[in-house]
């Protein structure tokens, strides 16, 4: 359509623990409202818990489910997850571990960025 | 128009926050900058109607009036709200939901994200 925007690229942000916030469960939930975009979640920090596969899920595996097959990419990061002793052998199916450095090129590219 | 999208966190009456939301719309606004607001989580309450006037302090509900008068877009996340029991709310703020995220996202030429 004449004078349409492109859509954007939209990377949601996940930065807090999933026990004492909701905020990694609301990120995901935005994550699914704008997916219609071409969307990226990245998981920094303390969200990593999120993904773990002991994790209380009943907030977000909706989400998570949904966005898999939207084939939407959770993206963690690998520092995140080594700074707490943590490797992909305990994180769930789905996601996927990428370098600070990659992390960053995500957001770099990115035309908006929301974080949680 | 240029137009400045707001992803707004933060309830009332805890931190400065809801007034550095306020003051920076503002003045996007006195430059013909269009502003949309997207209250999520407890910055919903920051547009209830009763709020106490107190001196000294910012009131928040006659803050955000002001910016709606000045043509600033509030959309209310409706979730939030029906979890926090928020019922009334200033005129011209709209109940809305995630996907006016999206909305926003789209129409807005920069989006901040203040907690």
């Amino acid at each position: 359509m004449e004078g349409k925007r492109m859509p954007k690229k939209i990377v949601v942000i996940l930065r807090k623990p999933p026990h004492g916030s909701l905020f990694p469960a609301e990120g995901l939930r935005v994550a699914v409202a704008v997916s219609a975009s071409e969307t990226k979640v990245v998981s920094v920090g303390d969200s990593t818990y999120a993904f773990l596969k002991e994790a209380d899920m009943t907030l977000y595996k909706h989400h998570m489910d949904f966005l898999k097959e939207a084939e939407i990419p959770v993206v963690v990061d690998k520092d995140s997850l080594e700074e707490r002793g943590l490797a992909e052998g305990n994180l769930v199916e789905g996601v996927t571990i990428k370098k600070h450095s990659e992390i960053l090129n995500i957001i770099a590219e990115a035309d908006a960025t929301l974080t949680f | 128009m240029p137009t400045i999208g707001f992803l707004f966190f933060s309830g009332p009456y805890q931190s400065e926050s809801p007034e550095t939301t306020i003051e920076l719309a503002k003045a996007a606004l006195e430059k013909g900058v269009g502003v949309k607001i997207f209250c999520y989580m407890d910055a919903v309450n920051c547009v209830k109607t009763g709020q106490k006037k107190v001196p000294g302090v910012t009131n928040i509900e006659e803050q955000f009036r002001e910016l709606i008068t000045k043509g600033a877009e509030v959309r209310l996340c409706t979730l939030c709200m029906l979890v926090r029991g928020t019922k009334d709310f200033i005129e011209g703020a709209k109940r809305s939901g995630t996907p006016d995220i999206a909305d926003i996202v789209e129409e807005s030429d920069r989006v901040l994200v203040i907690f």
